[in-house]
């Protein structure tokens, strides 16, 4: 009796989860794979204006990506290299200098929206020195690009081999907001491995191994 | 004594004398996995059916909404950068940074591996010179510590929190209140940096009549008090076990748990070197009167009673005396037969050793050091293996200022006491005196981590940081100074000691600063250095250790007269001597807290979860018990302790052995450790601890009664067993190829490789083609048994190293318990008369492994680079493998050994997978240390240097036996072991081709 009651349950449960997953299946092939996950940052950071309209170089931010297994999302302290005096934009600033001009004043302190949120983290007031009454928070960023526990990826041979940015993370210089491109499946990872050793990477030989071991430990 | 029928087990082909027959535990089979298991019980459980039942509907609704919203969207992860990028710091790698050890008084030089400012490893620093990059089991788990959830986070009166601030003015109110009447003491243990000396010192300046009791339960304090005797200065030798060629032990675990053991095992194995230009094997003699770590690696072993041993340590410093023609200044001991005998071979090896002999005392009695003393002296120790001219600062102890201190508390003439790294409640034999003396004392700080047994009966505990939180120094031989450099910022508002102490001077200064003021004014000077301080103290910090001159002590000439000696009295007929010693897990019971350590199997008894009282075979016959019966040790004073039975081989018949260091109320969090499951048991006592407290009785002559109780032990002895058990075994041909053993003459001689030869090699045929070409490197490892003392640091090691979980007591009586590398002990001889061998038991990644021919989802592979490797994500848990794994090195996650607290949490390591419910898993042979120097190689562009990878058991080694390297390199250390006489494989006549290689133990002795 308990017995049937139990199948009888199980039954009913495994259909009501194969129905809340069927809907899903369709924009996700496979569990875990997220290609095209965009998720909103607390900062509006366009990687277009950055690395596609000013040309900074990727490893200028993420710097470890040739010493380390992690490239590294850049301190707010690499941000405040430039937007040490870049506070806003050139139009904005242009239209202060304006302003202050025609009302006779000085300049006041401009910073827009989205950079003020770093100088807000960093516990800066608006003359961009330390202010004891604003606690420096850290930036929570949405991760974007995330592999399995299991899985054990290392961007410094990556980098080292030569395998550009973009081959993994696509043209993430004209992306306002970064979008997962690669799936970070293992049969994507695998199928480039092989293609690298076969055919070498910008006409060097490499020997990418597909060893279990080379992920996986 | 009953008749042993050894179950089979393996053969040694010394080359010489007869087959060497091995066995794990005394015949008939103990009570020790026979505890009842599984069924009977799990019947019950399951026909219990309301409840089970609705909780696995529940988990099944559960699992199955859970495996519909896992789909639903991506996990969205934070990723949180520092705001303030740290100069020299790259997130994702590790970084490596000197220190020193907390653990104990030997204070060994180590290495922190810090990820993201988190430390998760300890190594062993290999610029130390004493320790020499070892480092022992205790301080690889101390790490567990640091993220120990129940370490006290601030200040507590009587229980309740307070603020630093509160506490500090009532204690110094306090204290000014002692000053006017006096009697302010301060206690702490014997682990004291120089710094710390000062300060504790400075403190007591500030008081009238104010006193500093060091005390040291382990050495007591009768080395110190016989070197006053004979030499005119309460010091002690530093012992340099390298020079010696005869060592006489009495009762010392040099290689377990005696003053320095990390130290004294290397220096051991500098003294038995086998290979190299410089080759000799010293020759140990052991006499005491349990199994000891010590004593199963000596070359020659007597089992006596307490008061035999010191009567046999007379008696041979008689013979020597008379073969000085000087007189003992004692009356003349009379020894039986066979002792006399054995008296004047050891007084006849020493004396023709002169010079590079020396007798070694464990006793904590000053008249047995004495005469030990008396002993080194005629055979000229002094000054060869014993080195007053640097003496060690190891030993600290006053017993006598101990019993002092403990009589004023009684007598309430204490008007303050401060304890600081001292846990007397449990470790003193009048413990309960102690605490009840507490409340007499209008003032009690206790500067401890945790609440332990005195922290509880303490008015107010100030919690010390931990070790790797604070500064501090150790300076364990007189010259050699290191530093104890912190590698996270305390966790809670803890408070180094060093501060403490300070701001109860009335001189509140930061450990740092006193450190480095110290540093500046005594040390530096002695440096006679052209630099600046500054550029001294940062060449300190990177290299870890400064060796600085000393001025050599004046000792007065050998004063004959300060050597004194009386035998005690004989035990009477029906009583056995209780031997209370510390076990290579526990030490003094400071780091009970600690699940690792009381996971870790005893190196001898390999019970886990428990103390024991060990028995000989003979006696455990003679009184009718057999291991985990309960037996009640009775003192004539009136204590007792009941306790389970352990049949120990090779202990003295009249003695019971017990582990002290348990039974403490740290313990008492492990009641609901392990998996929650239906059929869970605690793995504490019924005492709600883990183990007694032996202390009370200590020392004295007991009764043995049967209380008709069991208690089934956890112990791992017969879990994983390589050879075929009883039955079979009685039924094969062959015995199996598992210890070697030749001894050091042949070895010396020239002729270890006979009966050598790789075992069956080209006798089978192979079953593989040998189509794997490794043309790259070929990982290998080699481990000499005649290193390896069986100190169990790479268990340790290996858990901290690969987030190896703890599985509880329960579980480890199924066989389930995890560690990747054992320590197999195997028995040798008849009876009590037995040698024991030690041998690490890991994967041996066979190149033709049996494991992957039978996993169906090819979860286990071989890689390119000859490593057998476990795919956790392939693996479904079918458990074929291990199954077939002829060296029964498989472990099986049975449970999601979650980790319930976040902050312990904090100590695994992130370059290793933690592995969930269901998966297989087994020595990877540090895979991931090898990626990680395989990478750096390569961006570098060099190979990788030999010594440049080491995998972490090998690391942690004090006695170097593991080596582990490249094959496919001719050069490397691990290939030419490879071709050493004594290298075989275990189970070689298997043909699985292991890259692991043994090389046989070797015994100083005329047949192995």
């Amino acid at each position: 009796m308990g017995g049937r009651v139990l199948t009888l349950l199980l039954g009913v449960g495994f259909l009501a989860s194969c129905v809340l997953w069927l809907p899903k299946a369709a924009s996700n092939p496979l569990p875990g794979q997220h290609t095209g996950f965009s998720p909103v940052q607390p900062i509006a950071y366009s990687h277009k204006l950055h690395a596609g309209e000013l040309g900074i170089g990727c490893t200028y931010c993420h710097w470890a990506a040739d010493k380390s297994r992690h490239a590294g999302i850049p301190a707010a302290s690499i941000c405040m290299n430039c937007h040490k005096s870049v506070t806003a934009t050139v139009a904005a600033r242009k239209a202060e200098t304006q302003a202050a001009e025609r009302e006779g004043r000085a300049l006041k302190p401009v910073a827009s929206a989205e950079i003020k949120k770093i100088y807000d983290h960093l516990g800066l007031g608006s003359d961009l020195e330390p202010d004891p009454a604003i606690q420096p928070q850290p930036i929570r960023w949405k991760r974007v690009y995330e592999v399995a526990d299991f899985v054990y990826f290392d961007h410094r041979p990556h980098v080292g081999a030569g395998v550009r940015c973009q081959h993994c993370h696509g043209a993430v210089e004209t992306m306002d907001r970064v979008k997962q491109v690669g799936s970070l499946s293992m049969g994507w990872c695998v199928s480039c491995h092989r293609e690298a050793t076969e055919h070498g990477i910008n006409g060097a030989a490499v020997n990418a191994r597909v060893e279990c071991t080379t992920c996986h430990r | 004594m009953s008749p042993i029928t050894p179950g089979s087990t393996g053969t040694a082909d010394g080359g010489n004398g007869p087959r060497k027959v091995y066995w794990l535990a005394p015949h008939p089979h103990p009570n020790v996995t026979a505890a009842p298991l599984a069924t009977d019980t799990m019947r019950v459980q399951i026909a219990a059916p309301e409840t089970s039942r609705r909780d696995f509907l529940k988990l099944a609704g559960f699992s199955m909404a859970g495996a519909a919203a896992a789909c639903a969207r991506p996990p969205v992860q934070d990723a949180v950068p520092y705001l303030t990028q740290p100069a020299d710091m790259v997130p994702g790698r590790a970084y490596l940074q000197t220190s020193t050890c907390g653990v104990c008084q030997a204070g060994c030089g180590v290495l922190v591996r810090t990820r993201e400012g988190r430390p998760v490893k300890l190594e062993g620093n290999p610029n130390h010179p004493l320790s020499r990059g070892g480092l022992c089991a205790v301080g690889q788990a101390s790490t567990l510590g640091l993220y120990d959830a129940h370490r006290l986070t601030g200040p507590l009166k009587a229980g309740a929190p307070m603020e630093w601030a509160a506490a500090d003015e009532a204690i110094l109110a306090g204290l000014a209140a002692a000053r006017e009447k006096g009697g302010v003491r301060v206690l702490t243990g014997t682990a004291l940096g120089p710094t710390m000396q000062a300060a504790v010192t400075a403190f007591v300046a500030r008081f009238p009549d104010c006193k500093h009791v060091a005390w040291d339960v382990l050495h007591g304090s009768g080395v110190l008090d016989a070197h006053a005797r004979t030499h005119g200065l309460r010091i002690a030798p530093r012992v340099r076990l390298e020079r010696a060629e005869v060592i006489a032990s009495f009762d010392a675990d040099f290689l377990g748990t005696w003053v320095s053991p990390v130290e004294f095992a290397a220096a051991y194995r500098e003294g038995r070197s086998l290979a190299g230009d410089h080759t000799r094997f010293s020759y140990h003699a052991q006499v005491e009167s349990r199994m000891s770590l010590t004593g199963s690696r000596a070359d020659h072993r007597l089992r006596t009673t307490p008061h035999e041993t010191r009567a046999l340590l007379a008696g041979v410093a008689q013979r020597i005396g008379a073969n000085a023609g000087v007189a003992a200044p004692f009356a003349a001991v009379t020894l039986s037969g066979a002792l006399s005998k054995a008296a004047d071979d050891l007084a006849n090896r020493l004396w023709e050793a002169k010079g590079k002999g020396v007798v070694l005392c464990g006793l904590t009695d000053a008249d047995a050091q004495s005469v030990a003393n008396f002993a080194n002296h005629l055979l000229g120790a002094y000054g060869t293996v014993l080195d007053l001219a640097t003496p060690s600062r190891q030993l600290q102890g006053d017993d006598r200022a101990m019993a002092t201190l403990l009589a004023e508390l009684k007598d309430g003439k204490v008007g303050a006491l401060v304890i600081i790294g001292s846990n007397p409640v449990l470790q003193h034999a009048e413990g309960a005196v102690f605490g009840a003396a507490l409340a007499n004392v209008p003032l009690v700080v206790n500067v401890a981590q945790r609440l332990d047994d005195t922290a509880n009966l303490s008015q107010w505990v100030c919690p010390d940081a931990h070790a790797l939180e604070a500064w501090g120094d150790m300076e364990p031989v007189a010259g050699v100074l290191s530093v104890q450099q912190p590698a996270i910022a305390a966790l809670g508002k803890t408070r180094p000691a060093l501060e403490s102490l300070a701001a109860w001077s009335g001189e509140a200064k930061p450990a740092l600063d006193q450190v480095k003021a110290r540093w500046e004014a005594e040390v530096f000077p002695r440096m006679e250095s052209t630099g600046t301080f500054l550029e001294f103290w940062n060449g300190a910090l990177s290299t870890g250790v400064v060796e600085v001159p000393v001025d050599a002590p004046a000792v007065t000439p050998f004063e004959v007269a300060g050597v004194q000696f009386s035998q005690g009295a004989e035990l009477a007929d029906g009583q056995f001597a209780l031997v209370a010693h510390p076990t290579v897990q526990m030490l003094d019971g400071a780091h009970a807290y600690n699940a690792w350590l009381h996971e870790l199997p005893d190196p001898i008894s390999k019970v886990t979860w428990d103390n024991v009282a060990a028995l000989s075979v003979s006696a455990a016959a003679g009184l009718g018990l057999r291991s985990g019966d309960l037996v009640k040790l009775d003192s004539a004073d009136g204590r007792s302790v009941t306790l389970p039975v352990f049949v120990q081989p090779g202990q003295h018949e009249r003695t019971v052995a017990v582990g002290i260091g348990f039974g403490s109320i740290l313990s008492e969090r492990f009641a609901l450790l392990g998996p929650k499951w239906v059929n869970h048991q605690p793995s504490t006592g019924e005492n709600g601890r883990v183990g007694i407290n032996v202390m009370p009785l200590a020392g004295r002559a007991v009764t043995i009664t049967k209380t008709g109780g069991t208690r089934p032990l956890a112990a791992t002895q017969e879990h994983f067993r390589l050879d075929a058990g009883e039955t079979l075994g009685d039924a094969m041909d062959s015995l199996p190829t598992i210890i070697k053993e030749t001894t050091a003459a042949a070895v010396l001689g020239g002729h270890a490789a006979a009966g050598h030869e790789p075992a069956h090699s080209g006798a089978h045929k192979d079953l593989w083609p040998a189509d794997h070409p490794y043309t790259g490197h070929k990982w290998g490892m080699s481990i000499d048994l005649a290193s390896c003392t069986g100190c169990s640091a790479c268990v340790v090691a290996c858990q901290v190293e690969n987030n190896i979980p703890v599985v509880g007591r329960d579980e480890v009586q199924r066989s389930r318990e995890m560690h990747w590398i054992r320590l197999d002990r195997y028995y040798s001889g008849q009876g009590d008369d037995v040698d024991i061998a030690q041998q690490p038991m890991l994967c041996q990644h066979c190149e033709h492994a049996p494991c992957e021919t039978v996993c169906p989802v090819v979860a286990t592979v071989h890689n390119d680079e000859g490593l057998n490797v476990q795919v956790y994500n392939r693996c479904i848990g079918t458990r074929f493998c291990a199954n077939n794994c002829p060296y029964k090195v498989r472990r099986f996650n049975w449970f999601e050994y979650a980790h319930d607290s976040a902050i312990e949490n904090l100590a695994l390591s992130p370059d290793v997978t933690v592995r969930s419910r269901g998966v297989m898993e087994k020595c990877s042979m540090c895979v991931h240390r090898v990626q990680e120097a395989e990478l750096e190689a390569k961006d570098r562009g060099e190979p990788i240097p030999e010594g440049g990878l080491k995998t972490a058991c090998q690391q942690s080694c004090p006695s170097t036996a593991i080596v582990f390297g490249d094959l496919n390199d001719p050069k490397s250390a691990v290939s030419q072991l490879r071709t050493d006489g004594r290298a075989y494989h275990a189970l070689g006549e298997l043909n699985v081709k292991p890259a692991v290689t043994y090389l046989s133990l070797v015994r100083n002795r005329e047949e192995a």
